[in-house]
């Protein structure tokens, strides 16, 4: 018993002194090799953008909308709720600036796909006055949650109902994801813009980005 | 009589050197807006800068409108990218500094609009403060621009 007790120390000691190695070394490693890869282009996934798989959910004319009008364009997805008076209308009027000025500058823009994380207040009759606001061309997404969770479990959008009594039960406020998520045409994720966001540099990385995979397939 | 006269000079050009004693030794609300809102949007947000030129800090402790049920003070924030909005009970302006409501940060949360408002529109704001007068601002509907936020 002494003599085993006196060995265990000793074996451990060896067991965490390897692990600290191996956690050392790949967490050495890997930062550098990631950082490697994506120092051209902030936010870029390369080189494993995501394959997003099938779901399906209506625009804000009750028009289906599904994996395949991904396919084949640039589209840029934003989450938000409309009952949110100050991040998300600031974000859809940058998108609609974002889109215009590509068009000013006869630069291919992509489709702006707005998504809601709120269903139970945003019906698609309740999002077809909010999207044409901003911009008639852009779709705005609704659905049940679980056809919601479908494609934001995929993108690993966030949100939750905050529980806040002064603002009141209709009123009530949702914390959420605020990045803007870029889809290739292949139907990948191949960038995340965080916010805060601003105009220019989404343009610029919007265009870096697709330049980048565009290069990739032709090569 | 000549030394009133005297000691009424003599406090002219006291006066001079802080006019500001007379005329602006109190709450001054500067860029008051309403951000335009899509229409089925039930709640909106107001902005402006409240200047502090006293020597106590000053509390805003509530708001009001003709226009809106209710009013209240919030700040949306980022955390780890995800966008998030408190409510905040008072705002402290400090003494001889001013404070902003801005997008993206501090706002007024105008909740149950009585009709849609557009830009161009005014609506008439009141501010309460604690041991201070109640200010009426006129605050403008507005579109934001891209590069505001
Ligand atoms: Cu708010």
């Amino acid at each position: 018993m002494s003599s085993a007790s006196g060995k265990t120390p000793l074996i451990l000691l060896a067991l965490a002194a390897l692990l600290a190695g191996a956690f050392l070394f790949l967490s050495l490693d890997k930062p550098q090799r990631i950082a490697h890869t994506q120092q051209k282009i902030p936010g870029l996934l390369w080189p494993a953008p995501k394959p997003l798989t099938v779901f399906e959910l209506r625009d804000q004319n009750n028009t289906p909308f599904t994996l395949e009008d991904l396919k084949g364009r640039w589209s840029m997805l934003f989450f938000g709720y409309t009952h949110c008076p100050d991040v998300c209308p600031t974000t859809m009027t940058l998108l609609d600036s974002v889109v215009d000025e590509l068009k000013s500058e006869k630069k291919s823009a992509p489709q702006v796909v707005f998504i809601t994380i709120d269903p139970e207040r945003d019906t698609p009759k309740h999002l077809a006055d909010y999207i044409t606001y901003f911009n008639p061309d852009f779709r705005g997404l609704s659905g049940t949650p679980e056809k919601l969770s479908i494609l934001t479990g995929q993108l690993g959008i966030l949100s939750m109902k905050v529980d806040d009594q002064k603002t009141g039960k209709e009123g009530y406020i949702m914390d959420h994801t605020a990045s803007i998520f870029l889809i290739g045409p292949e139907a990948r994720l191949i960038g995340v813009f965080s916010p805060p966001h601003n105009k220019e540099d989404i343009m610029q990385r919007y265009l870096e980005m697709r330049k980048f995979i565009e290069k990739q397939a032709s090569s | 009589m000549k030394k009133l006269v005297i000691l009424l000079l003599s406090l002219v050009p006291a006066l001079l050197l802080t006019p500001h004693l007379l005329a602006e030794e109190t709450v001054v609300i500067e860029k008051a807006w309403i951000r335009e809102a899509p229409p089925p949007v039930e709640v909106l947000a107001a902005y402006m800068v409240i200047k502090n030129p006293t020597d106590k800090d000053i509390i805003l402790t509530d708001a009001e409108s003709s226009r809106f049920k209710h009013i209240m003070f919030h700040q949306s924030m980022l955390e780890n990218g995800i966008v998030k909005m408190r409510h905040v009970e008072n705002i402290v302006i400090p003494a001889h500094s001013s404070f902003e409501f801005k997008p993206g940060s501090f706002h007024l949360m105008l909740m149950g609009k009585d009709k849609i408002l557009q830009a161009g529109d005014k609506v008439q704001l009141r501010l309460f403060f604690e041991n201070n007068e109640p200010v009426e601002v006129l605050a403008v509907v507005k579109k934001i621009e891209a590069e505001e936020e």
